[in-house]
């Protein structure tokens, strides 16, 4: 496409330019959207789901209940440990091994 | 009213200072987010949702700028939001027949004719306009804000949150680029 201006002409082409104005009646408008948007129930879900403070929240109960679930299953390997040695060490002492042979004197 | 009065009743719910930050403000957003969309329909659009963004998070205002500055904030971010997601439902389109929701072609924007401008500048500026587009988001923002909605470096910077030497590099940056875009798509010297 061929014109007759400079680009310079071009750029320059917004001085003197004037604010552009909205339709009348923008405020009635904007009240309409909001009361639109505050009778749907799913978007204040979503905005209350989307909210930093949630999201912490969320987080930290997440942590809290990762952190709560790991320490009751050291515990519970613990508890396990404890039973289980004088067990295994029972077990070794009278540990016979049937193949063995006995030398007799 | 004033400010600080004003951001106090709006962080209340007060329904008559939202009247008033609407009825003072409602020029400067829309004519910055037309500047960005370049589309009447969809900055009325847009500045509905400037405004309905505001009056849910005017209680995140610190006042750490004046309220105008984070005014124009909210509408920038808002058209370029709208502009992204135009962006992507484009880059997605051959999923979609050629033809619109509403049977509309979709695929070139038509010239814009800015309502400010001056009769004699009219097609000038519809190029411009064109080129506009083409720039990346910072440089558009620093270009609009100066060019369309006239704000000096030090406002455009505050409101870029960011130094004055920064916004005089977007805006050379800027003008370079439109000088290039329009050498090379309209052939001009």
């Amino acid at each position: 496409m061929k014109h007759n201006f400079s680009s310079e002409d071009i750029i320059n082409s917004l001085e003197n330019i004037q604010r552009a104005e909205p339709q009348p009646f923008l405020f009635t408008r904007v009240q309409a959207r909001l009361m639109k948007e505050q009778s749907r129930p799913e978007i204040a879900i979503f905005r209350f789901v989307t909210r930093p403070a949630f999201a912490i929240c969320f987080a930290l109960v997440f942590l809290f209940i990762n952190g709560y679930l790991v320490n009751s299953k050291m515990q519970e390997y613990q508890t396990m440990e404890d039973i289980g040695q004088p067990i295994a060490a029972e077990y070794v002492q009278h540990n016979v091994n049937p193949y063995e042979i006995k030398e007799t004197p | 009213m004033n400010e600080i009065e004003l951001i106090s009743r709006l962080k209340s719910g007060d329904a008559i200072a939202f009247r008033e930050l609407v009825e003072t403000r409602q020029s400067l957003v829309f004519n910055t987010v037309i500047g960005f969309l370049q589309n009447t329909e969809d900055a009325e659009d847009v500045t509905q949702d400037v405004f309905v963004k505001i009056f849910e998070s005017i209680t995140q205002f610190k006042g750490e700028s004046a309220l105008s500055t984070w005014v124009y904030r909210v509408a920038v971010t808002t058209a370029l939001e709208f502009l992204r997601r135009k962006k992507r439902k484009k880059r997605f389109g051959f999923l979609s027949p050629i033809l619109g929701e509403n049977n509309e072609l979709t695929l070139e924007l038509p010239d814009f004719h800015h309502p400010g401008v001056t009769l004699d500048n009219r097609e000038k500026s519809a190029i411009l306009f064109k080129a506009i587009r083409q720039l990346p988001e910072n440089q558009q923002t620093a270009f609009v804000l100066n060019k369309v909605e006239g704000l000096s470096y030090q406002e455009v910077a505050e409101v870029m949150k960011t130094s004055l030497s920064a916004v005089e590099s977007l805006l050379h940056r800027a003008k370079t680029n439109l000088k290039d875009l329009l050498k090379n798509f309209y052939n001009l010297e």
